[in-house]
């Protein structure tokens, strides 16, 4: 009975410590899904910590067939993402001079996949939200989706169309990566207080030892001197000792920005095509299509 | 805003215990969860918050005071060694410019010293009757804590800018006005790219129309336009003030619809200058 009872105090004793430990680690975490979920994420943690459990499978809830709050995520992000979709098809179509045939077989093929750009994305965000590990690194939608379009576009446009669109998605990407290259050098400004000559050459080095690491705008929003890894030894050999020295007490750190909440889609854009003359009225205007753009605002289903 | 320290599931726990204990296997472990669970939220709101708490809330990214005088110390030595470097500071000067810096830090942390003395005085506990009263009355002196670190010690009300003028020489003052204008213009440079970036978060654009952007906000806008974080709505804003003579041809049809559509909210407000104020 004694040992019974020692054994029972231990466990009560080292489950303090447990619940200690995850209320400190996984209470914030917890925090925004309300207190039953919550406390049912740390008992659950105690149980494996105690008991050996086996953990739970990575996705949490989210794999759960007919997870309602998962088809809320999905939902509440579904007009974003058509959004999202119906931009891309224009930037495509302007690249490549499409044709309405053309763009309307890529428009239907590549919308599975944009569906399941949404799922993925609604599923990391639950699992962000729980507090849970994404099953795999966040993957921009936007470029998901740009994936996809190019897949289609192999199959359905001209070579030289394809290499049209594929030569500006190279270049919005490289735009993107010269702003974050500038971005980041006008951060260590900030904390340096550069010259003009060592933000050049800080600007080369950079964009020379590019890091995916870096292609977060998140980085911009962050207060403080938070930086991503930095190519250091390359770095400092351009500093001045009184730089070096500040540089050195930096932080940086790698930092998982997870799915961005803030995701909008992007603008209610309505494709226009050319339409037949008898469809014009009288002033030549063309007729706007009123239920496709009643159908955008509303998000229709993809 | 409505700010608590601690997750609120301190004083509620043993009803919401009884209503989430029903999917666990081990009734054994159940006793245990409820022994230990019912102690430690009580024993947490008994405690008194205490000064390394507030250090945190006040300092935030610096995590507590100690950093945050680092970061200013570090801030205050490169601010000296720039102009040293560029404006030929003598001795006299720099040591003057480096008294009246550390004045600034000095004088920041006197302010928080008094409301630190104030804040041991409360004794504030999460169970006190009047917490919540207690707590936004707190939170109205952090926030000004807050926003002058946030801001900067070194702005032009500073014993720091202000001695400039008087221990500078007209040309030092010269030198020092181009080298802040030039930073002032790759800062703009820097924020207009990236303001290009998150308006094509929501209409990506082509290359020639990306130039195009890119050229009429670095025309028509100043540097200081570009201050605090740059968010997308920048870009909107800045085009809602511009003639849009200007703003149209950069898009096709359809674009320009979608952004016409968007910028319609800002245009409502009628002219003036385009002052951005930072979304954070």
């Amino acid at each position: 009975m004694k040992r019974v009872a020692g054994c029972f105090c231990s466990i009560v004793a080292l489950g303090g410590l447990a619940l200690g430990v995850f209320m400190a680690t996984s209470g914030r975490a917890h925090a925004d899904e309300g207190p039953v979920n919550a406390l049912m994420k740390l008992f659950e943690g105690l149980e494996r910590a105690i008991l050996g459990v086996p953990a739970a499978a990575p996705q949490g809830n989210a794999g759960i067939p007919n997870n309602p709050a998962l088809q809320a995520f999905e939902k509440q992000f579904e007009p974003a993402f058509k959004r999202m979709y119906v931009t891309e098809l224009h930037f495509l179509r302007v690249s490549s001079q499409t044709t309405r045939p053309q763009y309307d077989k890529i428009a239907e093929e590549c919308k599975p996949a944009v569906t399941a750009a949404l799922k993925q994305f609604a599923k990391g965000l639950q699992q962000q939200n729980q507090g849970i590990m994404m099953d795999g690194p966040f993957v921009d939608p936007r470029r998901t989706i740009t994936d996809e379009l190019v897949k289609s576009a192999k199959k359905h446009l001209s070579a030289a169309q394809v290499d049209n669109y594929k030569k500006e998605l190279d270049q919005r990407l490289s735009a993107r990566k010269h702003a974050m290259v500038l971005n980041l050098v006008l951060k260590m400004d900030q904390v340096l207080f550069l010259t003009p000559e060592q933000r050049d050459q800080l600007r080369e080095v950079l964009a020379s030892n590019w890091n995916n690491a870096w292609n977060h705008l998140q980085w911009l929003q962050m207060d403080g001197a938070y930086f991503p890894p930095m190519p250091d030894s390359k770095i400092t050999p351009l500093l001045t000792q009184a730089q070096k020295k500040v540089w050195n007490g930096v932080q940086k750190e790698v930092v998982f920005f997870g799915a961005d909440e803030s995701v909008d889609g992007g603008f209610a854009l309505e494709e226009v095509w050319d339409v037949p003359p008898a469809q014009k009225n009288e002033s030549g205007a063309v007729k706007k299509s009123v239920n496709g753009k009643e159908a955008a605002r509303k998000g229709e289903k993809l | 805003m409505k700010l608590l320290p601690f997750t609120s599931m301190g004083a509620s726990g043993h009803s919401l215990c009884a209503s989430s204990l029903k999917g666990l296997r081990n009734s054994r472990l159940l006793i245990l969860l409820l022994a230990t669970w019912s102690a430690v939220p009580s024993a947490r709101a008994q405690q008194e918050f205490t000064v390394e708490q507030l250090d945190q809330w006040v300092f935030q990214q610096h995590g507590n005071s100690q950093g945050a005088r680092q970061a200013l110390n570090s801030e205050l030595l490169m601010r000296i060694e720039n102009l040293e470097r560029t404006t030929k500071l003598s001795p006299a000067q720099k040591e003057k410019l480096q008294l009246l810096g550390k004045g600034d830090i000095q004088h920041f942390f006197d302010r928080y010293g008094a409301f630190k003395e104030k804040f041991r005085g409360l004794r504030l506990k999460q169970t006190d009757a009047d917490f919540q009263q207690k707590w936004q009355n707190l939170w109205q002196e952090i926030n000004p804590l807050q926003m002058t670190l946030q801001a900067g010690l070194f702005k032009n009300d500073s014993l720091f800018e202000k001695s400039l003028t008087s221990t500078l020489t007209a040309e030092q003052l010269q030198r020092r006005a181009a080298v802040d204008k030039e930073r002032q213009e790759f800062r703009k440079r820097g924020k207009v790219a990236v303001g290009v970036a998150l308006f094509e978060q929501s209409l990506p654009l082509r290359e020639e129309q990306r130039r195009q952007l890119t050229d009429l906000l670095l025309s028509e806008t100043q540097a200081q336009q570009w201050q605090g974080n740059t968010a997308a709505i920048h870009v909107l804003v800045t085009l809602s003030r511009i003639s849009e003579a200007k703003v149209k041809p950069l898009f096709d049809d359809a674009q320009w619809q979608a952004v016409k559509q968007e910028m319609g909210q800002f245009r409502r407000r009628g002219p003036g200058p385009a002052i951005f104020i930072d979304p954070e």
